[in-house]
């Protein structure tokens, strides 16, 4: 029983969300309470469609990420990929020093206001700390262990499979969690590119000084990021072998 | 059965190997000795081609090194390394199968290979096969990289230093009991070290190298007994010859004359022997029923002088 113990918050924060958002005039409600807003109810768009656009951006803009970060992170540590590594790994560095509301500002003349430009800059920003976990994970893997392996006779993919990925999947998923909880938070500014998301009501909230709309936006996001993080942090301790 | 012909290692003007020739013969353990930086660990690696060499040829049973696919030359060679380079992510089981893996082998078969070769090191299955290499000590972690090298059953066996960081004891420990392990399988093993003790007591064939070439090449009595130069005299030091003395059991010399006093154990080297007759002062020990003379000792090492 033991091991469901750490489900339990994780199940709470669910509960409370989806509370939020099937009973969102009652939040709202609640919210009215303490602060005062100028804005008539009824005349939004539903909180639950706004947190499910907010899911997609997401759910999307990070799985491209994985999937191109953990092949662009291993084809750098490769032999072959080896002379790209420090001039990519800077390129991929820079995309995530730029601001991303200047990135999305960017993004959008090049493919039009909607979710294809948000979805552009959330991958950019996702990929960097899935990069950089990648190769510094395979890198710490002990020289004696990968010469062994080589040794045996594994070929260059055998020792990838069998060694440097199941040894490196702790940094691997530690990046994904990284990527993942700041794009939570980054799609919310994606609204400014009409992308949609909990960003809407955040951005209006935030020009009409409404606190109202400014917390129904960023709590579920908040609560929405925590349970990310507690989630793939059970993951990794799942899928990666004890090394206290 | 393998056969270096005029190799030479060049690491961008350094020059690691200078055109080592040597030929090492079927069940042969032959031992690579040098100071460190001589080239020995580099000459171990350009057989298995983890080190590629710049000239010369080599070859592995009458095969071409260049002719074998390069995971397959080295599936055909157990490797065993100092730092025992063991998967900290699989268990002991898991470890040893890693080449019955790569070769596809069954299950089954697998699983009785993993129970056979932790008795051949000397590790009882049911306590290690699931532990992690975390869990076990230096000794015990190079017993199962010994394990995992001869897990596929390869005619030859390369060990780079394996006893090198174990604690002196368990070393010793761990020299004799892959002597009698390599006299039951008679693997073709090429053996590197800097110990001059472990090269003696192991060797068939020694193989003393320096800056990169062969200074001498022989039996251990040969390189002791005639070395060819104040290099190899001075490496093998003043007492060199005592440590030749380890190759030998002290029940092989063996006379019926009973004496007195605790009898040296079963597997005791005449050096140990001449040690006990050091410290007691006596020019004869006891050995389960009989003894080992002083003028024994002394009657071998002319007779490996003549």
């Amino acid at each position: 029983m033991k091991k469901y113990l750490a489900l339990i918050p994780i199940a709470l924060l669910i509960l409370l969300l989806g509370s939020m958002l099937i009973y969102s005039k009652g939040f709202e409600e609640l919210l009215k309470t303490m602060f005062t807003s100028k804005f008539p109810e009824g005349s939004r768009t539903p909180l639950h469609v706004l947190f499910m656009q907010h899911m997609e951006m997401v759910v999307i803009s990070s799985i491209m990420a994985i999937v191109f970060g953990i092949s662009l992170g291993i084809f750098l540590t490769t032999s072959f990929g080896e002379e790209f590594k420090a001039s990519l790994l800077k390129l991929v560095n820079l995309g995530q020093t730029f601001p991303s509301a200047a990135l999305l500002a960017l993004v959008v003349p090049i493919v039009g206001y909607g979710i294809k430009g948000a979805l552009i800059a959330l991958f950019i920003y996702a990929l960097m700390p899935i990069v950089y976990n990648v190769v510094v994970g395979i890198e710490e893997v002990p020289v004696s262990v990968v010469e062994a392996a080589r040794g045996m006779g594994m070929s260059e993919w055998e020792t990838y499979r069998k060694v440097k990925i199941p040894l490196a999947m702790n940094a691997i998923l530690g990046g994904i969690r990284t990527s993942t909880v700041i794009n939570l938070s980054a799609a919310s500014l994606a609204a400014a590119a009409g992308s949609g998301g909990l960003g809407v009501i955040v951005v209006n909230g935030v020009r009409t000084f409404d606190m109202v709309l400014i917390l129904m936006g960023s709590i579920p996001v908040t609560i929405l990021a925590v349970i990310v993080e507690l989630t793939l942090e059970q993951i990794q301790k799942k899928l990666v072998y004890n090394n206290s | 059965m393998i056969r270096l012909i005029d190799v030479f290692k060049d690491y961008e003007g350094y020059e690691a190997v200078k055109g080592i020739s040597l030929e090492v013969k079927e069940g042969e353990l032959y031992v690579l000795l040098g100071p460190s930086g001589c080239g020995k660990s580099t000459t171990l690696r350009l057989i298995n081609r983890m080190v590629e060499r710049t000239s010369g040829d080599i070859f592995v049973e009458g095969e071409h090194v260049d002719a074998i696919q390069v995971e397959t030359l080295r599936k055909k060679m157990g490797y065993v390394i100092q730092s025992t380079g063991l998967f900290p992510h699989m268990d002991v089981a898991a470890n040893i199968a890693t080449v019955p893996h790569l070769l596809k082998w069954d299950e089954k078969r697998i699983k009785e290979r993993n129970r056979e070769m932790l008795e051949l090191v000397g590790l009882d299955p049911e306590v290690y096969l699931k532990k992690l290499p975390r869990e076990l000590s230096g000794g015990e972690a190079q017993r199962v990289g010994v394990a995992r090298a001869l897990a596929a059953d390869p005619h030859i066996l390369l060990m780079d230093e394996p006893f090198g960081a174990v604690d002196p004891i368990s070393r010793l420990r761990l020299q004799k009991e892959f002597k009698e392990i390599q006299k039951k399988l008679k693997k073709t093993v090429i053996f590197v070290t800097h110990d001059v003790e472990e090269a003696l007591l192991l060797g068939d064939k020694i193989c003393i190298m320096r800056d990169g070439i062969v200074v001498q090449e022989g039996t251990p009595e040969q390189v002791i007994l005639k070395p060819v130069d104040q290099f190899v005299q001075d490496f093998f030091g003043k007492e060199g010859a005592l440590s030749l003395l380890a190759r030998f059991k002290a029940k092989d010399y063996k006379e019926e004359t009973r004496v007195e006093g605790e009898p040296l154990s079963d597997d005791a080297s005449l050096k140990e022997a001449l040690s006990e007759m050091i410290l007691r002062s006596e020019d004869r020990v006891a050995l389960d029923s009989g003894s080992i003379s002083l003028e024994a000792i002394m009657k071998l090492i002319r007779g490996e002088h003549g």
